[in-house]
């Protein structure tokens, strides 16, 4: 897979995706809640990294009938996060900001039988 | 939390939306209507009965919940309008090291009983501070 660009995480791409699925937890939505929680401001959705990793792959290299994600968060991904996902030598994909921080890992399979 | 396994959070039918495979799509690529990612993650198994399914089901303190992994299984995507039999359940509960994990599996299935996905999101409490 070559390296692909997950493009910015902004606060309209979570309050869409949150209407979407109608996860509406406040971590997510309310900068003071998620101060409260220890965090610098609210985070995107876990599923919505993993969405946009689907969104990515199937606009480079086309959607297939059947498959399998497996996704897991590493580091909460902010606002303004810029994300790019490339295959690491141990075979899974790492989806990584622009500073080089691992925000989640994934293995991606296509076309199940 | 206290998330009991095995315990049935919810189990109906539900219609595949148009509208929500688009507001999905938009979300993901801003302008672009036709992501083909949309019809295949338009549900996020804990709530797709409601924000609070999973919340209330399993007594998550969204002030100290994570999740920790989700994975997705599909045989085909989703088709808009179509109808879907929904089961969302506890798979898994523990505690360890202080915190309590709760693994969530959602079936999504034709209603003759043909599987269209399996979902299973590990969400994680933090234990409290001090």
């Amino acid at each position: 897979m070559e390296a692909l660009d997950l493009g910015m995480v902004t606060r309209v791409m979570i309050a869409r995706y949150a209407c979407a699925v109608g996860d509406f937890n406040p971590i997510h939505l309310d900068d003071d809640f998620a101060r409260r929680a220890g965090l610098p401001s609210v985070i995107a959705h876990g599923p919505l990294i993993g969405a946009l990793l689907l969104h990515a792959a199937f606009r480079a290299a086309g959607a297939p009938q059947s498959g399998k994600l497996d996704l897991r968060l590493r580091e909460p991904v902010f606002p303004g996060d810029h994300l790019t996902a490339a295959v690491a030598g141990d075979g899974a994909i790492q989806i990584k900001d622009t500073a080089g921080r691992v925000k989640a890992t994934a293995h991606l399979t296509r076309d199940l039988c | 939390m206290r998330a009991e396994e095995g315990v049935t959070l919810f189990s109906g039918r539900l219609s595949v939306s148009a509208a929500q495979m688009e507001s999905l799509s938009r979300a993901l690529g801003g302008t672009d209507a036709e992501s083909p990612a949309a019809a295949v993650v338009p549900f996020f198994g804990p709530t797709v009965a409601g924000e609070r399914l999973v919340v209330d089901g399993i007594g998550l303190d969204l002030s100290r919940a994570l999740l920790g992994s989700q994975t997705y299984k599909w045989t085909r995507p989703f088709r808009p309008g179509e109808e879907i039999e929904v089961l969302v359940r506890v798979e898994r509960a523990w505690e360890k090291n202080g915190m309590l994990f709760a693994v969530v599996a959602s079936e999504f299935r034709e209603p003759s009983g043909g599987l269209i996905q399996l979902q299973t999101t590990t969400f994680i409490e933090r234990g409290e501070e001090g």
